[in-house]
């Protein structure tokens, strides 16, 4: 489900785990949403999948270019995981 | 609507740094993943207003530059979308944040919707959002 319908996914499943636990929802649903976001803008994607399958292209499909998203990408997740883990990120 | 509508009389005055609408639109997608991390109303306010105007810029930028098309109106569609997510996620567990993270999931299907039907039928969200955002500081 990489195409906008996913994001209404992952924001339901965000809201259900929400009731729960709401850290547990933000961690697994911006992981979720930014995994998507990642790839659909560096890739070549069909958003509306399945009402319409056009292909478009945001970025430029460099492989240098594409690495540096993954690292970004990989520190979003961490600050993610120890803000969930309560750490002090911004000291 | 409207202030699209006197924006756009000005738009073929401005000199825009960049020909390609892209590079609006992810500089949108960064400063939305920017608000994430945002506690600070003033920073909330300043980053929603330039998302916006980022939003008018890349649409000027197309119309300036002859690169109107369905795949560029599509592109513009999903990103606000990204940039919505990023922006209500945010306020998730606020009483007011839970009411615009849904409608941020009826404008992902208002969008389906508007691509199938060929009806450009959203919500302003995130403009409403930044009219609360001001409210909010001007009461406090």
């Amino acid at each position: 489900m990489h195409e906008l319908f996913g994001f209404a996914v992952i924001g339901i499943l965000m809201l259900i785990v929400g009731f729960f636990d709401q850290k547990m929802a933000m961690v697994i649903g911006l992981s979720m949403m930014i995994h998507l976001a990642q790839d659909m803008t560096v890739g070549i994607s069909m958003p509306f999948n399945p009402v319409d399958k056009t292909e478009v292209r945001l970025m430029r499909q460099d492989t240098k270019f594409r690495v540096v998203l993954d690292v970004l990408v990989i520190i979003i997740f961490g600050i993610l995981w120890i803000r969930y883990l309560n750490a002090p990120v911004w000291q | 609507m409207i202030y699209r509508t006197v924006l756009s009389k000005w738009e073929k005055y401005l000199i825009f740094p960049s020909k390609n609408p892209s590079d609006y639109q992810v500089v949108g997608i960064l400063l939305s993943l920017g608000y994430l991390f945002t506690t600070n109303i003033y920073f909330q306010i300043i980053l929603v207003a330039v998302i916006l105007i980022l939003d008018w810029v890349d649409g000027a930028v197309a119309r300036k530059y002859n690169l109107v098309g369905r795949e560029g109106w599509m592109i513009d569609v999903f990103v606000d979308r990204l940039s919505e997510g990023f922006i209500f996620a945010a306020h998730l567990f606020s009483p007011l944040g839970v009411i615009f993270f849904l409608l941020y999931i009826i404008n992902i299907f208002l969008s389906l919707y508007s691509v199938k039907s060929g009806k450009h039928i959203l919500l302003p969200i995130r403009f409403i959002w930044l009219l609360i955002l001001i409210v909010k500081l001007w009461i406090r």
